[in-house]
């Protein structure tokens, strides 16, 4: 490429989005940084006070801790209902019958909407006299439920919702995953005499463990954020026991007006996920491309 | 042996039903929501056919629709999907071109970029909400805009590039050969052909545009956008429960609208470069 004039080259193709995410990510998290070292309240000028938001975080603020505890409960419980379901959707629609490609537009419904939805959604259906969860449990004889008064059921809807709203996606790639699964293994077993719970534990799981990595990785890391449901649903109560940390971000920078602590506390988060997700890559041997 | 195979199928077809039914109800349950009236919305067992069970209303569409500038809150959100989106596209292509047929960057900018999908949104919002207030430019369709090209630009570079990758480098050696500068070859010989994935990209875009909350919460007040309003309705001691579906219906109804479009290309998409196909 020597004689080619620099509009030709391609990184010129790379500076539009080079430059934005620069400017409106990394810039951001610099200054994110800077901030988290003051008391900085938007109602008065700020105080540097170096790492004593750090400190207080970590050892003083309960709430945080609370909020890091419903967070990975909440995330965790979608996660591991999320990869059941999804794992037992995808082989099941792993046929060719027809109208299945109907099936698959209708499952992805979910995911197409506004985790907003998401949280209305289940605010009428948890009602306690008139919601529709009580009403088919009181099918099965089981009492009613009260589900947003209690930390253990106001966690579990909120789990519902989210695996509710991305169990479409573990099974789509669950299910593109199956599908690109080469035959002759499953022939060959099944000529040895392989019966099929055999296949599937020796063949079909081992296979599919890349792309159930990246799945789990992919959906980790969203569940992770998760804000949007709890904050419209239970808006973090019972008293805090379902708010997620991105949303004790929100509330802190939004409602008490700490910045500061805020933007210390979402960096922290942040840290953790960076470093957790690239040691689960790196454990996990896969590489993305 | 026979019956085995019957029972077997019945079983299945069960099943699937009940994935089905599972994955639709609540959202035909908030249509539902949004034309019933007074005691019909709380009655058990839920009433579901219109003008059988219950008589059906638009009550709940036109008060929303014409409460306190509901409608400029909708046209928010067009805006910004109409500035961000094709920002998004455009920027996001040209990059995963460079990206894929020129390696442009290496892993450093992967790597920058899968970074940028794993920062929860709340973490850049802040600092983004302090800058902009010092700009003077929060509450602006403009500011949420420029917000939104940027967080989809590494979803928009990881579709376009597996859109990329299946158009053959061929085309744009024959380009080269038939005289084009790279410029050219890029923009009037593979961009054409990459157009589906140029199109899948932007609708999956426009889609999460719609569907964002967590900026919008944070750099809007007057001027919101859509999903915002599903916050609004909190009724202390009321339930108001049609409103909550017609908001819903309003906010839902576009990205259902493309989903079978969607789903056509959300496989490809979600699995390029997981799985080697």
């Amino acid at each position: 490429m020597a004689n080619v004039p620099f509009y030709e080259k391609p990184w010129i193709l790379v500076v539009p989005a080079v430059v934005m995410i620069n400017l409106l990510t990394i810039i951001p998290t610099i200054y994110g940084w800077y901030v988290s070292f003051f008391d900085w309240s938007l109602y008065k000028p700020p105080t540097f006070i170096g790492l004593e938001n750090f400190y207080s975080l970590i050892f003083q603020d309960s709430r945080f801790h609370e909020a890091l505890l419903n967070t990975l409960v909440m995330a965790g419980g979608a996660l591991i209902l999320e990869f059941i379901l999804g794992l037992s959707t995808a082989l099941l629609l792993n046929r060719d019958k027809k109208g299945f490609g109907l099936v698959r537009v209708l499952v992805i419904l979910p995911l197409i909407i506004s985790p907003a939805i998401i949280g209305l959604m289940w605010r009428t259906m948890t009602d306690v006299y008139y919601g529709l969860f009580n009403y088919f449990l009181s099918f099965i004889k089981l009492g009613p439920v009260l589900w947003l008064a209690n930390t253990a059921e106001a966690r579990t809807a909120i789990i519902l919702a989210d695996a509710w709203q991305n169990t479409p996606f573990v099974t789509i790639v669950l299910l593109a995953g199956l599908r690109s699964l080469p035959h002759e293994p499953f022939e060959a077993a099944e000529v040895d005499g392989a019966s099929k719970l055999q296949q599937f534990k020796e063949l079909t799981l081992p296979m599919l463990k890349p792309i159930m990595t990246v799945a789990v990785i992919i959906r980790a890391l969203g569940a992770i954020q998760l804000m949007v449901v709890p904050f419209l649903l239970t808006m973090g109560g019972p008293s805090y026991t379902t708010e997620s940390i991105s949303q004790y971000g929100y509330t802190l920078a939004f409602s008490y007006a700490k910045v500061g602590a805020a933007a210390a506390m979402t960096q922290l988060v942040f840290i953790i996920i960076l470093v957790g997700s690239l040691l689960l890559i790196r454990a996990s041997g896969v590489f993305k491309r | 042996m026979k019956l085995k195979g019957i029972a077997w199928n019945i079983f299945l077809f069960v099943s699937v039903i009940v994935v089905v039914i599972a994955a639709i109800f609540p959202i035909f349950w908030l249509f539902l929501l949004s034309v019933k009236q007074g005691i019909d919305q709380f009655s058990l067992p839920p009433k579901f056919i219109p003008w059988l069970q219950f008589e059906p209303t638009l009550d709940h569409y036109t008060y929303i629709l014409f409460k306190r500038g509901n409608i400029n809150t909708i046209f928010n959100s067009t805006i910004v999907l109409l500035l961000a989106v094709p920002s998004s596209t455009l920027i996001s292509s040209l990059a995963a071109y460079a990206i894929n047929r020129f390696k442009t960057g290496g892993t450093g900018l992967r790597f920058g970029i899968l970074s940028l999908q794993m920062t929860p949104p709340i973490v850049a919002a802040i600092p983004i909400y302090l800058i902009f207030k010092f700009l003077g430019l929060l509450d602006m369709q403009a500011t949420l805009a420029l917000v939104y090209t940027t967080i989809f630009l590494p979803f928009g570079i990881w579709i376009m590039e597996g859109f990329f990758d299946a158009i053959p480098r061929e085309i744009d050696e024959a380009a080269l050969v038939d005289g084009c500068s790279r410029l050219t070859a890029l923009v009037r010989v593979v961009l054409p052909v990459a157009l589906p994935g140029l199109v899948a990209t932007a609708i999956f875009i426009s889609v999460m545009c719609w569907n964002e909350f967590v900026f919008a919460l944070v750099l809007t007040n007057v001027n919101k956008t859509v999903p915002i309003l599903a916050g609004g309705t909190e009724g202390a001691d009321q339930m108001y429960w049609g409103e909550m579906g017609a908001i819903s219906s309003i906010i839902m109804i576009p990205p259902l609208v493309f989903a079978a479009y969607i789903s056509k290309y959300l496989v490809r998409g979600l699995t390029f470069g997981a799985v080697k196909s």
